[in-house]
């Protein structure tokens, strides 16, 4: 019940700054912004056809419009009504000159030189559409004296669903496509949720929490209100613990109230629930709590939210940076070469002893802020790619290199420590 | 069983004294005034009781019980000197808040709330932000939330603190109530006129030392001293009244009438009709406890509210004059 009591003062505190209103309000902008995103799915025959566009368009800026138009004729599927990745293609690639002689001139060069014939185009092609699993281009009759053609059949794909096909991104309900932003479906929400929500959206919503939840502490601590509540039958320590678990509830109720309307846009608009959003709530309320444990030892010593502010910002930019000279020097470890290709193997330096046990020591000591952010990636691609993807084999070796006993353990200490430390001395001062 | 005991509560910060040896006794059922200039240690003494501040030496019982535990917090109800509401709240939701911490069942908070604001005269705006009440409210707010949970023992610093007369005599009329009920109170206030309507013991408290206690009547007993006014224009016969063993010295155009040990007034009045003075006012002066304050407190450290006088020149501790009972 006075858990309940102090929460429910916490949360009234929060609206009445009308920060929480902002928070809000960017939230529900931002939620709108992906509600509004369509994912539109490109066809096959679409990509081909973009591709020879750009390529004339591309030509005919470097010939001054004298070079050939490429362009794809015939198009055929084996079953128009399946999912685009499964099924087979049938085209012809066309190349049309402007004149006779120029065709008869590269069938020429075609001759004398193979990186120009249908060898090289299937090259192209694989390189270009990666989600085609076979791949034939033979030669084919010309049409008219001036074209060029060659027969393209492919069979079967690399993407076994939906996440690893193309997609078209289009902002507000369909109103403005984003051709250019056209990638597989798991790229694209990978974009969205690590990097728009779990890097830059946290990082925003992590400082206005702090903002926010800086006030809370000094505020109760005020000659008059604090007189008020010292009086009530309540342990010093259990107040103060009930002040920081409510900072904490207010991150989590904000996150939770994101992250789970980004999920569910998401999902609706994509079909895929990517589950993983809703644990890193969990992930980036963890986080919080380091920073808010700063906040919390600042506003007793202090009394002043500013204070509170500008040290939890200095403790963040702090671990931030750390975490990155950690991995960065790490990666310099004589075993982290070791798994290198052996040509990169020479060129990459050793790091010296010193600074790899000192990097160890500083790492050992500090919050593992950075463990943290690598195990949202990882919960974000699991449910975006394959389990024998190349990105998600990346992380999960990142994340397999972690010690996550040390990690957790350091930094749970590392909470306790302060946490205790504000409440000895809000439990010992004369108020 | 005292309610309210202290014995020899010393206080120090750093060099600074706040208590200097305090010691206490409040009965159960009392109301109890602790008089004071600012400064003189009334809310340090509070705090110490309540356990927001903690003793630097000497013993602090309340309720039979040691302070400082949340058990007796539970049976105790304060408004802080200066208190200041987090005015995001609305007097009801402040209430229910320290209803909660006081551990008041929901139920029980729902009923309560409205009728104590309501006592207190300000259920109509119950549901109002408090940053949009007067200082008179808040303060009506304070009393309300001190007494919600039905202490037994209920500390006010300077309860009556920008209310209006109205108001302070329904707060007296409160206090009243509740020593009525059996509720003893400790009241710190600078309105000494107010003390002496309500309380029942006093204790002046001066730079950190208890240097007066009692009972208010006994405290503000007559001292022989009338006051005499005659009709305008007559001469008062100040000589005659000399020669008859009184003393008397002139206040405006009244005249103070002093009586030694088994004198009466009337001889004085007899004098007066004899010469044909026509008596206009008549009273027998009464010791207030503001002269008794400003007297104690001058009387112990004589200057003191001369604030220009240097400390160092001010009397040794030792060497205070002090009057205890």
């Amino acid at each position: 019940m006075k858990y309940l009591a102090i929460l429910k003062d916490s949360l009234r505190e929060a609206i009445d700054t009308k920060i929480i209103y902002f928070t809000l309000g960017l939230a529900v902008l931002f939620l709108l912004g992906i509600a509004s995103l369509s994912f539109r799915q490109v066809p096959a025959e679409e990509q081909f056809h973009r591709s020879t566009e750009l390529l004339s368009r591309l030509l005919a800026w470097a010939t001054q419009g004298k070079g050939p138009h490429y362009d794809i004729e015939d198009f055929t599927s084996s079953d128009p009504i399946a999912d685009p990745w499964r099924q087979d293609y049938r085209f012809y690639y066309v190349l049309e000159f402007q004149e006779e002689k120029e065709a008869d001139a590269f069938k020429l060069e075609m001759e004398k030189n193979k990186s120009l014939g249908p060898e090289e185009l299937q090259k192209q092609l694989k390189r270009q559409f990666q989600w085609i699993d076979h791949l034939e281009v033979t030669d084919a009759p010309p049409k008219s004296k001036k074209d060029i053609r060659f027969l393209v059949q492919t069979k079967g794909s690399t993407v076994p669903d939906r996440r690893g096909w193309i997609y078209e991104p289009q902002l507000f309900f369909g109103a403005w496509s984003m051709s250019f932003f056209q990638s597989p479906l798991y790229r694209q929400l990978e974009f969205i949720t690590d990097y728009l929500i779990g890097t830059f959206g946290a990082g925003i919503m992590m400082l206005l929490s702090t903002i926010i939840t800086a006030f809370f502490i000094p505020n109760m601590l005020r000659k008059g209100t604090v007189d008020l509540l010292l009086a009530k039958p309540i342990h010093r320590s259990t107040l103060l613990l009930f002040k920081y678990v409510g900072g904490l509830t207010f991150m989590f109720l904000n996150t939770a109230f994101i992250m789970c309307g980004i999920w569910l846009v998401l999902g609706l608009r994509t079909g895929l629930w990517m589950n993983g959003l809703l644990l890193c709530v969990l992930i980036f309320t963890f986080q919080f709590a380091i920073f808010y444990a700063v906040s919390t030892l600042m506003a007793v010593l202090t009394r002043s939210p500013i204070v509170a502010i500008l040290t939890t910002v200095v403790a963040w930019a702090l671990l931030f940076g750390i975490g990155i000279a950690y991995q960065v020097i790490d990666s310099f470890r004589p075993e982290r070469i070791a798994d290198l290709p052996k040509e990169q193997q020479e060129v990459v330096p050793r790091a010296p002893a010193w600074l790899l046990n000192t990097a160890d020591v500083v790492h050992f000591v500090t919050p593992h802020y950075k463990d943290l952010d690598a195990l949202t990636t990882k919960l974000i691609r699991s449910d975006l790619t394959e389990a024998d993807s190349v990105q998600r084999k990346e992380i999960e070796k990142q994340i397999g290199s972690i010690n996550w006993g040390e990690s957790l353990g350091v930094t749970i200490g590392y909470i306790v420590v302060l946490v205790g430390a504000s409440c000895w001395w809000f439990a010992t001062r004369d108020y | 069983m005292p309610v309210i005991f202290t014995h020899n509560l010393i206080k120090t910060y750093g060099k600074i004294e706040a208590l200097k040896g305090v010691s206490v006794t409040v009965e159960k059922g009392q109301i109890y005034g602790l008089l004071g200039q600012n400064g003189a240690g009334k809310t340090t003494l509070i705090k110490i009781l309540l356990s927001i501040t903690k003793p630097s030496f000497g013993e602090a019982r309340l309720l039979d019980e040691d302070v400082g535990t949340a058990a007796v917090r539970a049976r105790v109800g304060y408004l802080p000197e200066d208190h200041r509401f987090p005015d995001y709240h609305t007097g009801y939701s402040l209430l229910d808040m320290y209803g909660a911490l006081l551990e008041m069942p929901g139920a029980e908070r729902k009923k309560r709330i409205p009728e104590m604001l309501e006592m207190v005269g300000i259920k109509g705006r119950m549901h109002s932000k408090i940053r949009t009440y007067s200082k008179g409210m808040k303060q009506r707010l304070g009393i309300a939330q001190a007494m919600m949970h039905d202490p037994e023992v209920i500390f006010l610093d300077e309860p009556t603190d920008g209310v209006d007369p109205v108001g302070r005599r329904e707060i007296r009329a409160i206090m009243q109530q509740l020593k009525e009920r059996g509720k003893t109170i400790f009241l710190n206030s600078h309105l000494l006129g107010e003390v002496e309507l309500i309380c029942d013991r006093v204790g002046i408290l001066q730079q950190g030392e208890m240097i007066r206690t009692g009972n208010i009547a006994e405290l503000t007993q007559q001292r022989g001293l009338f006051i005499i006014g005659l009709a305008p224009g007559q001469k008062f016969p100040l000589e005659d009244i000399v020669q008859q063993g009184y003393q008397a010295t002139p206040s405006g155009e009244l005249w103070e009438v002093g009586l030694k040990d088994g004198q009466t007034i009337d001889p004085v009045i007899d004098l007066l009709r004899s010469r044909g003075l026509n008596l206009r006012h008549l009273t027998e002066k009464r010791q207030t406890l503001e002269d008794l304050f400003v007297e104690t407190v001058e009387a112990a450290e004589p200057g003191i509210d001369q604030r220009a006088e240097p400390r160092s020149r001010r009397r040794p501790p030792g060497s205070e004059v002090r009057y205890r009972r």
